[in-house]
């Protein structure tokens, strides 16, 4: 079993800070690493109770789906966004394994 | 993964595909509650799992008509989270809250929040409040600290799970959000 750390570590994105030169792990799109924190491990929280097929509605980027994905046994992860370009971000950076174009419903 | 792009109040699948749904902190921002609970009940198995979380009224708006965050559209007590899930047919397995809060912490919200009503009665900007605290935050603040909120993500430590079950009715004020698992 994946070490629950490991499976935040996938998502985030090295950054080096330019003032302080001093290398950091983000999560793109949010403002406060709290924030960010908080986020993830509410996902982490979730993935103990998925299983199988799963679906996640306002999804954002896509981070928590790529979490559920790696954590478990789940077997695929649908994610449901109403922001296109959010979803556009998550197919490039977290499903590089796994990309499946779908129509677009929107509002 | 599948992406879809869609509103959670028209999900465009069939029904009873899903074996979980994981729907976390969105349910205050949906303004046809009912609606998008339907959708998600009819996409859901049988023996499916749904894992919800939304933060905590007594948080966030404690006591006022209406939420205090321009984007939520209304927002739930713990008890009134779990009779809107049983109104529509599903069974709580488990009641998770996160980040709890000191008592103190939690009167500083009651009365900050109180207090930005008034100011918005009064058409003054209730974020000025906000900017009065971040200035002191700052001042006060040591550098350490600063350093240490930044580097959280970097060292994720064990005790930052800081989730934990809501076993007794006096404890569930004091928490900043709740997520909920429950099943059809």
């Amino acid at each position: 079993m994946t070490k629950l750390t490991d499976l935040i570590h996938k998502v985030l994105i090295k950054h080096i800070d330019p003032l302080t030169k001093s290398p950091e792990l983000i999560l793109l799109g949010y403002c406060s690493n709290q924030t960010a924190s908080e986020h993830l491990l509410r996902y982490l929280l979730a993935s103990k109770f998925t299983h199988g097929l799963v679906l996640d509605v306002a999804s954002g980027t896509c981070y928590g789906s790529s979490i559920l994905k790696r954590a478990g046994d789940v077997k695929m992860v649908v994610s449901v966004d109403i922001d296109r370009d959010a979803l556009r971000y998550g197919r490039i950076v977290y499903s590089v394994d796994c990309v499946c174009r779908c129509y677009a419903s929107t509002l | 993964m599948l992406t879809v792009c869609a509103d959670a109040t028209h999900l465009p699948f069939r029904k009873q595909v899903f074996d979980s749904v994981v729907s976390l902190e969105t349910l205050e921002h949906i303004r046809d509650q009912r609606v998008f609970l339907d959708n998600v009940k009819n996409s859901l198995k049988k023996s499916g799992k749904l894992i919800l979380s939304t933060p905590n009224k007594m948080y966030t708006s404690p006591f006022l008509p209406k939420p205090l965050n321009p984007y939520h559209v209304s927002e739930f007590y713990l008890g009134s989270l779990l009779n809107f899930l049983m109104a529509h047919g599903f069974s709580v397995d488990y009641v998770y809250g996160g980040r709890r809060v000191g008592r103190l912490e939690l009167l500083r919200r009651i009365l900050g929040s109180l207090l930005k009503f008034f100011l918005s009665k009064f058409s003054l900007k209730p974020y000025l409040l906000d900017d009065f605290y971040h200035s002191i935050y700052n001042l006060i603040s040591t550098r350490q600290l600063r350093r240490s909120e930044r580097q959280c993500l970097i060292d994720p430590d064990p005790s930052l799970f800081i989730h934990e079950e809501v076993k007794s009715r006096s404890n569930m004020v004091l928490y900043q959000y709740f997520l909920v698992c429950a099943h059809l």
